[in-house]
């Protein structure tokens, strides 16, 4: 399976060439991609450099182009496809159908994947967007169960790229609006979810309160471990009860099975974490590719040792286990 | 919230002499500091001042003072700050000096730092989140940056800061095993303690639930302690 | 102008059989309503218990002169749901509206309806799905005015729909959460989503409202409530508004908003009487303004205080 890699910074991105990426991807430093962080992403010159770096060293780039252009001033999206088209990247990676057809009129020889935002969950869905656009591959959604992504990889004739590892969306991805309820800004119309702009961290008796916009997501201790403040990792009220209604938090690692996504027929496995620095970079990637190449010489299992990274300082297979729904 | 808890690193050892160490001495250093991380890495710092420049307070846990940071692309500032309270900071970072460190340096996460209580953050996080992007965009080098500046890039100063790092690493594990012996036990007191006070939150939260519904955007009302009733063991 | 249509969303809870036939036999025989929506949207696990009774229920709003449209779920994980879909797609003479792509793609090239839950963020994307034969398009919750009112500017000849009442769905997920509340996993559901027929409460640890939880699906607390603008939608060129069933008389709710429409109340006479309804409702308006969702720019219907 090919290991695709985040990088968030020309660093983050050598520092994924060089610990055994198959293919980096990144966006460009604005509103057309879905980390649209401060201080984050490339501009056209350290795309261009960052290209020739991967394809001396073997590595592809992605480019994510991957929020939902807003009305009006869709031609900042386009340009974005232009110039990553132009500078030579391997693949584009989209979420709009506007956008979609504009890159395949306007570009029939560029590959062009679908981006997990574009939440292609079925086979009729897939199918949709390779008939439609030539989408060559997909990135699922990360609801679908091991099952249900063996059973896609047998009826539709696109790859697909599974997530691997990092942040966990526990809603379908690009049809949430819960963080643009809370704060205005949404993943797919800016790029952000729960951004750090709205986060605010006040001192309450010895509790920590974490406040996104308005609203209390969560409360604890001193020595408790935490995530992101993202609002579906928060705690909440209902029932008379309270707690990590949604989900705790934890982050994905598929470490142990790796075997199994094999045998399901997956091209690709996705880390998450663009928005994460260099040295989490190395560490996810290099142990990745070591569990990936001991596979490959045969051995069914690996164990990972990557939890300290994660949200919550805990790990999950997420959906891939059908017991998590 | 930091000011109990000292980390226990190394750098608690030099603790009291940092404290009285002459100010303008304190001040010499972060100068020089700063001056070379300027020439060095500009580009951070006009990175993150795209939008606006700010000032953050940097409070190691480890070391009886904390500092002033003004991010400013032609007019960056480090000081040491005697009253922090009165400081106009956009953001407060507070944690143990090697993590710091490390950070600045791009050799661990500042994510996962989060994510383990080790690092903390007050006020405004996306400017922290900033910056944190644009020093992990920069290749920072302290070793050498602290080695050229003692004049020569000598091999003897390199040896001796390698002595150096070494002895720090072998007080630090040291550090960590005392610290273990002392809190173990109290710890499992603790934890005890802890869950009876939950059980009684718990059952006041029901009480309180029942008393109050559905006011629209509810004062901040007490603060009972987080639970987990929700949880599933979908955990590895 | 053309008139404005109004139209009832489907039902998004999982209302049991004997309230969801008294809600469409009041809504045949009473509602001042256009067009009307059936169909499950949120869970297939839910679709057993109506589907039986839908060609009755849909063949009655016909003779009642309403145009009805089949929705389709917004959410399709599996092969048995594909199928489904499939199925509902090939049916004739019906107009279905679909919530996934899968169906948007199957019903290229007849007429149909494209739901709120597909991604409608700009002109390229909306002229595609007029081309595909969408005869009306439900543009998604988090859109602002000025994104509605270009679009609809740049349409051909698709109505342009927009929610105008009731909780916002927010979210989709494969877990059910109205189980997990519980302690149960969505196998093993119950189908306890049943309990709470306007969507399980969701406050925050200060216990301010903020969510609710219907299955697979998360809403506003707030109800989304646009009477203030509406006159300002129907002049940027938004035809149809629809409202989504809540427990409380919907009927009442749709004479309002027709009367709205028609210019024969204001915004503050139809707030102030929701108001007096019988379900506690907190507004919001937030997204039409390009502010968070929860927000609500102006406080409406406080009578001569």
């Amino acid at each position: 399976m090919e290991l695709v890699c985040p990088a968030g910074t020309p660093a983050s991105l050598h520092a994924a060439v060089d610990a055994g990426a198959d293919v980096v991807y990144c966006g460009f430093r604005d509103a057309t991609n879905a980390r649209n962080f401060p201080g984050l992403n490339f501009s056209r010159d350290e795309l261009r450099d960052a290209v020739r770096y991967a394809h001396k060293h073997d590595v592809h780039v992605y480019l994510a182009c991957n929020t939902y252009p807003q009305a009006g001033i869709e031609y900042i999206w386009q340009a974005a496809i232009d110039d990553a088209v132009a500078i030579g990247v391997d693949a584009v990676i989209l979420a709009d159908i506007g956008l979609l057809r504009y890159a395949r009129d306007r570009h029939p020889d560029a590959r062009l994947h679908l981006s997990v935002q574009a939440s292609a969950s079925n086979e009729e869905a897939i199918k949709f967007y390779h008939r439609e656009f030539a989408v060559r591959r997909v990135v699922l959604p990360r609801v679908l169960s091991l099952e249900e992504i063996r059973y896609l990889n047998h009826r539709i004739p696109v790859e697909t790229e599974v997530f691997a590892f990092g942040g966990m969306c526990v809603m379908a991805e690009g049809r949430c609006s819960l963080s643009s309820y809370a704060t205005g800004e949404s993943p797919n119309m800016n790029g952000v979810c729960s951004p750090a702009a709205h986060v605010h961290y006040e001192e309450r008796d010895d509790m920590t309160v974490s406040r996104l916009g308005d609203f209390t997501i969560n409360i604890y201790d001193q020595n408790e471990k935490v995530g992101y403040p993202t609002l579906c990792k928060g705690r909440f009220r209902a029932m008379n009860k309270s707690g990590y209604l949604f989900e705790e938090p934890t982050s994905l690692d598929v470490t142990a099975i790796l075997p199994e996504l094999a045998e399901a027929g997956v091209t690709a496995l996705k880390i998450e974490g663009r928005q994460r620095g260099k040295a989490y970079i190395s560490q996810v990637v290099s142990a990745f590719r070591a569990s990936l190449d001991r596979i490959s010489q045969g051995q069914l299992t690996t164990r990972s040792s990557l939890s300290t990274l994660s949200e919550g300082q805990s790990d999950t297979t997420g959906a891939y286990r059908r017991s998590w729904q | 919230m930091s000011e109990s808890h000292p980390s226990f690193t190394p750098f608690l050892l030099i603790s009291p002499f940092v404290r009285n160490a002459p100010r303008a001495l304190v001040q010499k250093i972060c100068n020089h500091a700063m001056a070379t991380m300027h020439t060095r890495h500009k580009a951070v710092f006009e990175r993150v001042t795209e939008r606006e420049t700010f000032a953050l307070l940097i409070a190691p846990t480890d070391l009886d003072m904390m500092f002033y940071l003004k991010i400013d692309p032609d007019q960056p500032e480090l000081r040491p700050v005697c009253h922090p309270s009165e400081e106009p900071v956009a953001a407060r970072i507070s944690g143990p000096l090697p993590a710091l460190l490390e950070l600045l340096q791009g050799k661990s996460d500042g994510d996962a730092l989060f994510f383990s209580r080790t690092l903390r953050i007050e006020g405004r996080t996306d400017l922290v989140v900033a910056l944190r992007n644009a020093l992990d965009g920069e290749e920072i080098d302290l070793r050498t940056a602290v080695s050229n500046s003692f004049g020569v890039a000598s091999p003897a100063a390199r040896v001796m800061l390698r002595f150096a790092e070494t002895l720090y690493g072998q007080v630090q594990h040291d550090m960590d095993r005392s610290a273990h012996a002392l809190t173990a036990s109290l710890e499992r007191r603790l934890g005890g303690l802890d869950k009876r006070t939950t059980a009684q939150a718990e059952a006041m939260s029901r009480i309180e639930n029942s008393l109050q519904r559905n006011s629209r955007r509810a004062k901040p009302a007490q603060t009972t302690s987080p639970k987990d009733d929700f949880a599933f063991n979908d955990h590895t | 102008m053309t008139k404005s249509r109004l139209v009832m969303g489907p039902i998004l809870f999982h209302w049991d059989e004997q309230r969801k036939h008294d809600f469409y036999a009041q809504v045949a025989d009473e509602a001042d309503i256009d067009i009307v929506h059936v169909g499950e949207v949120v869970c297939a696990k839910r679709m057993p218990f109506f589907d039986k009774h839908l060609p009755d229920v849909i063949e009655r709003l016909q003779r009642a002169g309403k145009e009805v449209v089949l929705s389709t779920l917004a959410l399709v994980m599996n092969g048995r749901e594909s199928d489904q879909i499939k199925e509902i797609t090939q049916m004739p003479d019906l107009l279905v509206e679909a919530n996934d792509i899968s169906a948007a793609g199957l019903l290229a090239g007849k007429p149909h309806v494209i739901g709120p839950y597909i991604n409608i963020y700009n002109e390229s994307t909306l002229s595609y799905f007029e081309d595909q034969g969408a005869k009306r398009i439900s543009l998604p919750w988090e859109l602002p005015m000025t994104s509605i009112a270009r679009l609809c500017e740049t349409r051909k000849s698709a109505e342009i729909e927009i929610q105008i009442f009731g909780r916002m769905p927010l979210a989709i997920s494969a877990r059910c959460y109205s189980a997990r509340a519980r302690g149960l996993h969505k196998d093993g559901c119950r189908y306890v989503c049943g309990d709470h027929i306007d969507g399980m409460d969701v406050a925050t640890l200060d216990n301010a409202p903020f969510l609710a939880v219907n299955g697979l699906q998360t809403m506003s607390s707030h109800y989304v409530e646009l009477s203030d603008s509406i006159e300002d939608l129907q002049n940027a060129g938004v035809n149809a508004f629809r409202l989504s069933p809540h427990s409380l008389d919907m009927t009442c709710v749709a004479q309002l908003y027709r009367q709205l429409l028609d210019r024969q109340i204001s915004a503050d006479e139809l707030r102030q009487n929701l108001k007096n309804m019988s379900l506690p409702m907190a507004f919001s308006d937030g997204f039409l303004h390009g502010m968070a969702g929860a927000e609500l720019r102006n406080t409406l219907g406080q009578g001569a205080e």
